[in-house]
């Protein structure tokens, strides 16, 4: 298992972005990513050119669209591309989002606090839907856009992703630079996506569906949930209540991005409703502690530390969850 | 401007229209026959004014409702967005299905859907005799009128 960047929310030329296809690559390259998705605004006329460039790149390219609706924006990320956007609304929202699984797509919310009409229609989740009903997307865009764990709209995303959580509803955290162009010196995050065997389309998709990721800005992790007989989980996993022992090592991604951007970690938590766990993490990026947790509740590893001066959260991952 | 049309287009279908805000968030759907096969591309000349809609009293009081939904500052808000845009978006179907959006806010577009290669936005797509479909999505309509103009043409 392998945890790779990837960027999930992209735009070209064949919406509004001002990224010809290859450039996009190419800075998707020049950032260190693995992959992206190309998640064009109610279109997938990009994605065969991004794919050949891609290639030549050794970017894997994951074929998407962003649902860009009157109610809210979604990426569909995989799957068929036989399912219409325009029929898509409050009324219509589960069939759709299920019909685009069955297709084998993943689907989540895209940036669901970001202020809506009239400035940005749809920007803001109105699709009306209760925490409870969640349940029917694969992913949740945390984070949005560009200083992501600053930005007040994704605290307001925190809280719905934790809303959603304490209903038992498993939805991958995933970050979204909504990547337009191609802007420098800012401070962005990825979504790691733990990729079980080759790095392909169908097994990143499948990272997303079982919720193995974990979103940073420049931070590395690895995560160790040990149960009391050594049977080791990946986050997102749902597993036993009970005593468990969690380890890891956080890591800088990039020398260059490190010193950009002066990330430092500097703690890590377990949050949610299942407790609140912090201890600091070691010179080395080494912690380690105990916990214990109650059925049906949830715990989230985040990592604390410095962002251009800044203390902020730096890293969220998709929870576990004790059943 | 909309470029005038050269004498190997046919026009096969065009469109006036006037959108006002009852008109705002909804699709629109027009259907037009292509009569032959014989034809190598569609040209779709897409042209709606205003795009740019100056905030008044109206839009400030549209945005402070924004900005209390948004959590977030309605004075900084409305000192932000002096102006806003009308967009309106066009998507095409043709009889083998959806080929694409221009989901941009360019409001005076020239659209090609050839076999080989099509605008930014579209699938290339052979002009197939059969029923084709243009929708028009109002994802904003905040001035009192907004003039909407289509010419089709098959070359």
């Amino acid at each position: 298992m392998k945890y790779l960047p990837f960027e999930l929310h992209t735009h070209t030329q064949h919406s509004d972005g001002d990224f010809i296809v290859s450039e996009l690559i190419e800075n998707a390259k020049k950032a260190g990513l693995a992959g992206i998705a190309l998640t064009d605004h109610n279109t997938y006329s990009g994605y065969n050119e991004a794919s050949d460039e891609g290639k030549k790149l050794e970017v894997l390219v994951i074929p998407g669209i962003e649902w860009t609706t009157f109610y809210g924006h979604l990426t569909v990320l995989g799957g068929s591309a036989s399912n219409d956007w325009r029929v898509v609304s409050p009324a219509t929202i589960k069939e759709n989002v299920l019909s685009a699984r069955k297709s084998g797509a993943c689907i989540g919310v895209a940036h669901p606090t970001r202020v809506g009409y009239p400035i940005c229609t749809g920007g803001w989740d109105d699709f009306l839907l209760k925490p409870s009903e969640y349940g029917i997307f694969t992913h949740y865009e945390v984070w949005s856009y560009l200083n992501p764990s600053v930005q007040h709209a994704n605290l307001l995303s925190e809280r719905k992703y934790a809303s959603i959580c304490e209903e038992n509803i498993r939805l991958a955290c995933v970050y979204g630079r909504d990547w337009h162009r191609g802007d420098s010196n800012v401070v962005y995050a990825a979504t790691y996506l733990g990729i079980q065997g080759d790095l392909s389309i169908d097994n990143a998709l499948d990272a997303i569906r079982n919720g193995r990721t974990y979103i940073s800005c420049g931070l590395h992790a690895i995560f160790v949930l040990n149960d009391t007989n050594g049977v080791e989980y990946n986050v997102g996993a749902r597993v036993r209540a009970g005593e468990y022992r969690f380890s890891g090592k956080i890591s800088y991604f990039s020398d260059y991005y490190t010193k950009l951007n002066s990330i430092e970690y500097m703690e890590i938590s377990l949050i949610g409703n299942g407790g609140n766990y912090t201890v600091p993490i070691n010179k080395d990026g080494f912690f380690e502690f105990n916990l214990k947790c109650k059925e049906k509740k949830y715990l989230q590893p985040v990592v604390y530390g410095n962002v251009k001066g800044i203390y902020s959260k730096l890293l969220l991952a998709t929870p576990y969850f004790f059943e | 401007m909309i470029e005038a049309k050269t004498k190997q287009n046919l026009l096969v279908w065009s469109l006036k229209k006037v959108f006002d805000k009852k008109d705002d968030r909804k699709h629109f759907k027009y259907t037009f026959l292509i009569d032959s096969n014989n034809y190598d591309s569609l040209i779709i000349l897409f042209r709606y004014n205003p795009k740019d809609v100056k905030v008044d009293e109206r839009l400030k009081m549209c945005l402070t409702e924004l900005a209390i939904k948004s959590d977030c500052d309605a004075e900084l808000l409305i000192k932000e967005n002096k102006e806003l845009k009308n967009l309106i978006t066009l998507s095409i179907d043709s009889p083998h299905g959806y080929l694409g959006a221009a989901h941009r806010h360019n409001n005076n577009a020239k659209i090609i859907i050839n076999q080989l290669k099509s605008s930014q936005g579209f699938l290339p797509s052979p002009i197939t005799k059969g029923l084709w479909a243009i929708t028009l999505s109002t994802h904003c309509i905040l001035s009192n009128k907004v003039d909407v103009k289509i010419e089709v043409y098959a070359q």
